[in-house]
């Protein structure tokens, strides 16, 4: 264990340390914090809660896989359209670099008369929120594999598909990963946001509902499953890509 | 050359194509699902120009809020940014943790701005630094730990003197990356904005856009998010020109991050 790795447990570690002691001997406003223990503490009281798992937490978790899924899906499809054609690679790319200013929780009203109630509106909304980030790193991937792996399979006269299963995929795939792994964080970003403004279901909207109660306890141990769920999966992510590079090097 | 030029046309037309093609679709939505749950264009533009000067008070307030906390996350983001990034161990330190709090869905977090800083100006203004701070710093930091080493050698080689090499080389050097960190900052900056006056506010266009989805109607929601976006697309497009000019001045940048 190397010497960065010590100093950021020590930061992480002293940071919730002094928040604990300043919440517990009323430094801070105890009606605006709570110590970071009885967040935990709540935290597990509430996923143990059959409702709370069911009505919130599931559809959350729901919406998130799928709105991920689909925006890894089309991402790399689109990406695949972009690679291919230099034409249309040109007219989208600057959309492409907007695609993130549009603040798209905006569109949620409409998309309820479209697709109804429901959690389908919301799905769209992160799928919408990830798939960029799929996209050009898809595109970027395919576009920058080396020339020379490509002559490889040339000279050895694959068809596209075997190009495309032997070549083009294994050496775009860290790149596209890359890619995978911010539609993760973007669609639970997405997802969330939804819920917290404009939903009346999910983890989203048990925070607004709570602040809105003034249910401390509840908002912080919300807050934290959120933290937790998007730390977690980004964490996971985040060592299969450097096994990917390590490999790929 | 002459079938580059052409293509080069066509290209041209099928970016301004790209609008025309999404009003298209948006009056095919309005005549699959009509009126009431919807707005066709031409309802939203006429809402548009018939209630710009009402709206110009809460457009104000909100690049107002806007200008404000972009410039305090780009001035505590580049410096931040700028002296992790001289130090090899803080940068491999702090950057996982930074990461990790780049990734985690910060609007979550407002009801805590809220609560310590109540329904005020100064509680967005915190929100939204906090929501476009991040990118501004990671990319900082890594561009100024990635100056070649060359670089500094010519420094230590003029024997100049901290700020001579802060002037004359890091800042030139990291410019073109941090660019594109502050075009991002921008947008998140703006996101948090929006996402905030739209949970708890009683003015702005994210305000205003919520008073108009309790009353439904859609004409003026869509106005309200035309409006939205082309203040977004604006400024972008302004930080694009300014990153070409610097490419064209330096060099092209390569950032991961997208």
């Amino acid at each position: 264990m190397g010497l960065h790795k010590i100093v950021q447990i020590l930061i992480v570690v002293t940071f919730l340390g002094v928040y604990e002691i300043a919440t517990r001997m009323h430094w801070l406003d105890s009606f605006t914090f709570t110590p970071f223990s009885t967040m935990v503490l709540n935290m597990v009281e509430n996923l143990s809660n059959q409702e709370y798992l069911k009505n919130h937490f599931g559809i959350t978790a729901f919406e998130i896989l799928t709105s991920f899924l689909g925006a890894v899906i089309f991402g790399i499809i689109i990406g695949i359209i972009l690679w291919r054609s230099d034409f249309i690679h040109h007219i989208f790319q600057p959309y492409l670099m907007l695609f993130y200013a549009i603040p798209f929780f905006a569109l949620y009203p409409i998309f309820i008369s479209i697709f109804g109630v429901g959690p389908f509106p919301v799905i769209v909304i992160g799928l919408l929120f990830s798939m960029p980030a799929v996209i050009t790193n898809t595109a970027l991937g395919f576009r920058e594999i080396r020339k020379v792996l490509i002559k490889v399979g040339l000279s050895n006269n694959l068809s596209f598909r075997q190009m495309l299963l032997y070549i083009y995929f294994p050496a775009a795939w860290p790149l596209i990963f890359t890619g995978i792994k911010l539609a993760a964080a973007y669609s639970i970003i997405g997802v969330i946001a939804t819920e917290f403004i404009l939903s009346a279901r999910g983890i989203g909207y048990t925070i607004s509902y709570a602040y809105n109660n003034f249910d401390l306890n509840g908002m912080y141990s919300s807050v934290l499953l959120v933290v937790v769920i998007s730390l977690v999966v980004n964490f996971v992510l985040g060592l299969i890509e450097n096994k990917l590079y390590q490999r790929n090097v | 050359m002459n079938s580059i030029a052409t293509d080069q046309k066509w290209q041209k037309v099928g970016r301004y194509m790209i609008p025309v093609i999404i009003l298209i679709l948006w009056q095919i939505i309005y005549q699959i699902i009509g009126a009431p749950a919807m707005a066709s264009p031409f309802h939203s533009f006429v809402d548009l120009r018939e209630n710009m000067s009402k709206w110009m008070g809460d457009i104000g307030n909100t690049l107002l809020t806007l200008l404000i906390s972009f410039l305090i996350a780009s001035i505590f983001g580049v410096i931040f940014g700028f002296f992790i990034g001289l130090s090899p161990f803080w940068t491999k330190t702090l950057s996982p943790l930074l990461l990790g709090l780049y990734s985690i869905p910060k609007v979550t977090l407002y009801p805590i701005f809220l609560l310590i800083f109540g329904l005020t100006l100064q509680g967005r203004v915190a929100f939204s630094v906090f929501h476009g701070i991040f990118p501004i710093m990671i990319i900082c930091m890594e561009a100024t730990r990635t100056v070649p080493n060359i670089y500094l050698k010519l420094a230590t080689s003029y024997r100049m003197s901290f700020i001579q090499k802060a002037r004359q080389i890091l800042i030139p050097a990291i410019m073109p990356q941090l660019v594109v960190g502050l075009r991002m900052g921008f947008s998140l900056c703006f996101l948090g904005l929006i996402l905030g006056e739209m949970f708890a506010s009683y003015e702005g266009l994210g305000h205003r856009l919520v008073h108009y989805m309790s009353l439904n109607e859609p004409a003026a929601i869509l106005a309200i998010i035309l409006i939205i976006v082309f203040i977004a697309f604006l400024f972008t497009f302004l930080f694009l020109l300014w990153q070409e000019k610097n490419e064209m001045k330096i060099g092209k940048s390569k950032v991961k991050i997208s």
